[in-house]
C-alpha cells in the first residue's frame, strides 16, 4: 500500500469524525445573520474538507 | 393559486432560447475532440480524455441535481433539519471517492475495464457475480433517473401554473417532448456532450443559487425571521437544530448515502473517463465545493417561510417538488426565473444523460455479451438504443410514484447499489474475499434491505407508499442501508473465512501492482 492510500484513508476518517461531534456543532448560537451555528458549521467543514482532500490529492500514487 | 409569481411571456421565452443554447452545445459536444462514436469507449467513457475541470464538472454534474434542486429541499421542508445530512454526505462521499477511484481507475487502465463489473469479473473468477454487479447498478439507477424526471416536472408544472394553466395534461406533453430531445442528445454525443452542456448548466445553477439566496435575504428577511415563522406555521417540525434522538438516524443516512454514491455506474462511468489518475484525484478533491451550492439551496426550504405566496404554492398543490421553482419564481424577475428554471430543467437532464448511458454501458457488456458476442459496432449501437429504453423505463416511474416521495426513490437506490460495495471497493484492497461468499452476502444484502423497507413502510407504518428508509432501534431511527450492508458484510468474511479453511485459495489474474501502477504498455499505446 502506498502512502496515498494511507494519507487519504486517514483524512477521511478525520472528516467523519468533524462531522460526528454532535455536541460541538449542534447548537444554535453564534448566528451568521440569523442562520444558526449547526448550518454554518458544517458549510464551512466543506470548504474545510476540500482543503484536505486537495492536499492528499498532490501525494503521489 | 398562481398569483405571485413572475411568470410570463419573456420567462418562457428565455427558457426557449437557453434552451436552444443548450441543445447546441450538447449536440456540438459529439464534434468537439472528436473521437470514433461508434466505439463504446468513445460514446461512453468520453475516449477516456477528459482533464481535471471536466472530470470536476461531469461528476459535479452529479451534485447538482433534481435530488438536490427538488428532493432535499422538500423534504428539509417537510421533516427539518435532519435532511441537512446532505452536507456531511458530500464531504464524505468524495473522500470515499478519492480513496477507490484511483485504485478502480488504474485497474481499468491496465485491463481495458469500462464498467465496475468488467473489473470484478475479472477480480473474482465470477460470472455470476459480475452480473450481479451489473444488474444491481441498473436497478438501482431507474430510480435516481425517475427522481431527474420528477424534477424536470416540477419546474413545468410550476412554469405552467404561473402561465394560468394547471392542466396535468401539459405537463405531461411538455415532459414528454423534452424526453425526446434529451434522447436524441444522448444518443449522438454521448458522454463528452453531456459534459461541455454540464458546464453551461452548472455556471447557470451557480448564478441561481446565488441570485436567489440574496435576494431573499436582503428584501424578504433573514434566517431568523424564517426560522419564526417556520416555528409558528410548522411548531412541530425541528429547524433550529437537531434533535439528539435523530443523531443517529442523521449520521447513518450520511454514511450509508456516502456508501452508494460512488457505486452508481454513472459515478464510476465518469471517473473512469478521467485522462490520468492525477487529474481524477484532483478533480474528486475539488468537488465537496460543490456541496457549498447543496448546502445553500437546501436552505430555500428554510427561507421559503420568508415568502408567502411561494409557501402557499407549496400547500395548495401540496407538492413539496415545488419549494426551489415556487421560490425563485415569487422573488426574482421574470427574465430571471426562465434562466433559473431553465438551469433546474437541464438540471434534470444533464444526470439523467449520464445515468442512462452508465446504465447502458453496464448492461450492453456485462449483461448481454455475457450471453453473445457482439462486434465493437454493434455493442456501440446496443448501448444507444439501451440508453434510450432505460430512459423511458424511467419516466414511466414517474407517473407511478408520487413526487413527494421522490427522495425515498433514492434512498431506496442506495440501499439496493450499496450491496455491491464488498465486491466493487473492499476487493480493490483485499484479494482475501471468495466470490461465492461475496455473491451470497450480496444477495442477503438485498433481501434484507429491501425486505426492510417494505417492512417499515408498509407492515409497521401501513403507509400506501414508500414514505421513510428508516427502522427504529434503541439508539433511535437507522438507515436500513447500514443493517442490510452490516449483514451482507458478516455473510461475506465469514463465508471467505470458512473457504479459506476447507482449502480455497485466492485467485490472482490481477496483481496489486496492477492496481497501483500503470503497465508502460498501456501509456505508449495512448500516445501513439
Amino acid at each position: 500500500m502506498n502512502k496515498y492510500y494511507l494519507a487519504i484513508f486517514l483524512a477521511l476518517v478525520v472528516d467523519i469524525i468533524l462531522y460526528s461531534v454532535f455536541p460541538i456543532f449542534n447548537n444554535k448560537e453564534p448566528t451568521l445573520d440569523g442562520l444558526p451555528f449547526f448550518y454554518i458549521y458544517q458549510t464551512i467543514m466543506l470548504a474545510v474538507t476540500t482543503l484536505i482532500y486537495l492536499i492528499v490529492a498532490y501525494i503521489k500514487g | 393559486m398562481a398569483t405571485g409569481l413572475n411568470i410570463d411571456v419573456v420567462t418562457v421565452a428565455v427558457f426557449i432560447i437557453l434552451f436552444a443554447i443548450f441543445a447546441f452545445l450538447g449536440f456540438y459536444g459529439s464534434k468537439w475532440r472528436k473521437g470514433d462514436l461508434s466505439k463504446l469507449d468513445e460514446w461512453g467513457l468520453g475516449g477516456r480524455r477528459l482533464g481535471w475541470l471536466l472530470v470536476w464538472f461531469l461528476l459535479g454534474a452529479d451534485l447538482f441535481t433534481a435530488y438536490t434542486f427538488i428532493a432535499v429541499p422538500s423534504a428539509y421542508l417537510a421533516t427539518g433539519s435532519l435532511y441537512f445530512f446532505a452536507v456531511p454526505y458530500v464531504a464524505w462521499g468524495f473522500g470515499l471517492a478519492m480513496l477507490t477511484m484511483p485504485r478502480l481507475w488504474t485497474v481499468a487502465k491496465n485491463k481495458g475495464y469500462v464498467t465496475a463489473a468488467d473489473y470484478v469479473k475479472d477480480r473474482f473468477n465470477s460470472r455470476p457475480l459480475a452480473i450481479a454487479v451489473a444488474l444491481t447498478g441498473a436497478v438501482a439507477e431507474l430510480p435516481y433517473i425517475a427522481l431527474q424526471i420528477v424534477g424536470m416536472q416540477a419546474v413545468l408544472g410550476v412554469l405552467l401554473l404561473g402561465l394560468g394553466v394547471s392542466s396535468k395534461m401539459d405537463t405531461e406533453i411538455a415532459l414528454i417532448l423534452a424526453f425526446i430531445v434529451l434522447a436524441a442528445f444522448t444518443f449522438t454525443s454521448g458522454l463528452r456532450g453531456a459534459a461541455l452542456s454540464g458546464v453551461y448548466k452548472d455556471i447557470l445553477v451557480w448564478i441561481t443559487v446565488i441570485a436567489t439566496i440574496a435576494v431573499v435575504l436582503t428584501h424578504y428577511g433573514n434566517f431568523a425571521t424564517a426560522l419564526a415563522n417556520a416555528h409558528a406555521i410548522k411548531p412541530k417540525v425541528d429547524y433550529l437544530t437537531l434533535p439528539p434522538k435523530l443523531y443517529l438516524a442523521y449520521w447513518s443516512l450520511a454514511l450509508g448515502s456516502t456508501f452508494a454514491l460512488y457505486l452508481y455506474p454513472h459515478a464510476i462511468n465518469g471517473s473512469l473517463s478521467s485522462q490520468d489518475r492525477e487529474k481524477l484525484k484532483l478533480g474528486t478533491a475539488l468537488l465537496p465545493v460543490y456541496g457549498i451550492g447543496l448546502a445553500l439551496i437546501t436552505l430555500f426550504g428554510l427561507l421559503i417561510f420568508n415568502v408567502k405566496s411561494a409557501l402557499n404554492v407549496v400547500l395548495s398543490t401540496s407538492n413539496g417538488a415545488f419549494t426551489v421553482p415556487a421560490l425563485v419564481a415569487a422573488t426574482t424577475p421574470d427574465w430571471f426565473v426562465g434562466l433559473a428554471f431553465l438551469a433546474i430543467f437541464i438540471g434534470g437532464l444533464v444526470p439523467a444523460a449520464i445515468m442512462s448511458i452508465g446504465v447502458a454501458n453496464l448492461f450492453t457488456r456485462n449483461v448481454v455479451e455475457e450471453f453473445t458476442k457482439l462486434s465493437p459496432t454493434n455493442e456501440a449501437r446496443l448501448a444507444k438504443i439501451l440508453s434510450m429504453l432505460f430512459k423511458f423505463i424511467a419516466l414511466a416511474f414517474v407517473f407511478i410514484v408520487p413526487a413527494t416521495y421522490a427522495i425515498q426513490l433514492q434512498l431506496l437506490g442506495g440501499i439496493i447499489i450499496t450491496q455491491t460495495l464488498p465486491a466493487v471497493f473492499l476487493s480493490l484492497f483485499t484479494n482475501k474475499l471468495e466470490k461465492n461468499s461475496t455473491l451470497a452476502g450480496w444477495l442477503a444484502g438485498v433481501i434484507s434491505g429491501v425486505g426492510l423497507v417494505i417492512y417499515v413502510n408498509f407492515y409497521v407504518n401501513h403507509s400506501t407508499s414508500l414514505a421513510t428508509s428508516l427502522f427504529k432501534t434503541p439508539f433511535g431511527p437507522i438507515y436500513i442501508n447500514l443493517i442490510a450492508l452490516g449483514i451482507n458484510l458478516l455473510i461475506t468474511v465469514v463465508g471467505s473465512l470458512v473457504a479459506y479453511l476447507v482449502g480455497w485459495r485466492p485467485y490472482t489474474t490481477i496483481s496489486a501492482k496492477d492496481l497501483e501502477e500503470v503497465k508502460p504498455s498501456t501509456i505508449s499505446k495512448q500516445e501513439k
